[in-house]
């Protein structure tokens, strides 16, 4: 299963359709939730998540907060050994 | 040497709340977003729709999506919105304007549930979400 991560050459996701699924169902709940806001909650937050999605492709928080553990691992690697111990120490 | 790192990160996630006197700025700093980092990955263990996801899926969508998650969680958690703050591992001075995203967060008083959906529609959604907007308009 690890070897997978690392034998994948391309950046495809393998259940696009499942993870469009889930996109739009959180989108649908939000609608919901905000029903008495009308849409101009939702409107509101995902302007604010689109801009702050514009903004933080100038950021790069690996360097800003993980360059002292970067310096040992990769940002890539850091992430996948957390997925990969995270029951280990959070069952 | 990974699993040196993790122990580590599981070390601040255990003391962020405790955090000594001595510690110096920078330490707390990193120590705060070894916290949410970790945090921020937990929270989504949780979450049925993205556990039943097969695990190269589940680590596409981090490696694409952790930094705003981290950020949204930072927002939630109100962290590193401590003024003052001088931080020498920000070379290119950009802790100020991550700290000013965070700020605007918190004047939307985005409740839990909200953060919650913006947590999901961030790591669910593959494209740039102007393009949700726009379909949302239509």
């Amino acid at each position: 299963m690890i070897e997978k991560f690392f034998l994948a050459i391309n950046n495809e996701l393998h259940n696009h359709f499942l993870i469009d699924k889930y996109q739009k169902d959180a989108l649908l709940m939000l609608t919901e939730y905000t029903k008495n806001y009308k849409y101009r909650r939702l409107a509101e937050l995902l302007m604010l998540l689109s801009n702050i999605q514009e903004m933080m492709s100038t950021i790069s928080l690996d360097k800003i907060f993980f360059q002292h553990l970067i310096n040992r691992i990769s940002m890539q690697n850091l992430l996948h050994s957390i997925i990969h111990h995270l029951p280990t120490y959070f069952p | 040497m990974g699993n040196d790192l993790l122990i580590w990160i599981c070390v601040a996630f255990s003391t962020n709340n405790k955090l000594f006197l001595d510690v110096s700025n920078n330490e707390r700093i990193c120590e705060t977003a070894s916290f949410i980092l970790l945090e921020s990955i937990r929270w989504l263990y949780l979450v049925p729709s993205f556990k039943n996801l097969n695990k190269f899926d589940q680590f596409r969508l981090i490696e694409q999506s952790w930094s705003i998650l981290f950020l949204l969680t930072s927002a939630e958690m109100k962290k590193f919105l401590l003024p003052d703050q001088t931080y020498s591992f920000d070379e290119d001075n950009q802790y100020p304007l991550f700290q000013s995203i965070i700020k605007d967060l918190i004047l939307h008083s985005i409740d839990q549930i909200e953060y919650t959906l913006m947590k999901l529609i961030i790591i669910f959604n593959t494209r740039k979400l102007i393009y949700l907007l726009n379909s949302f308009k239509k």
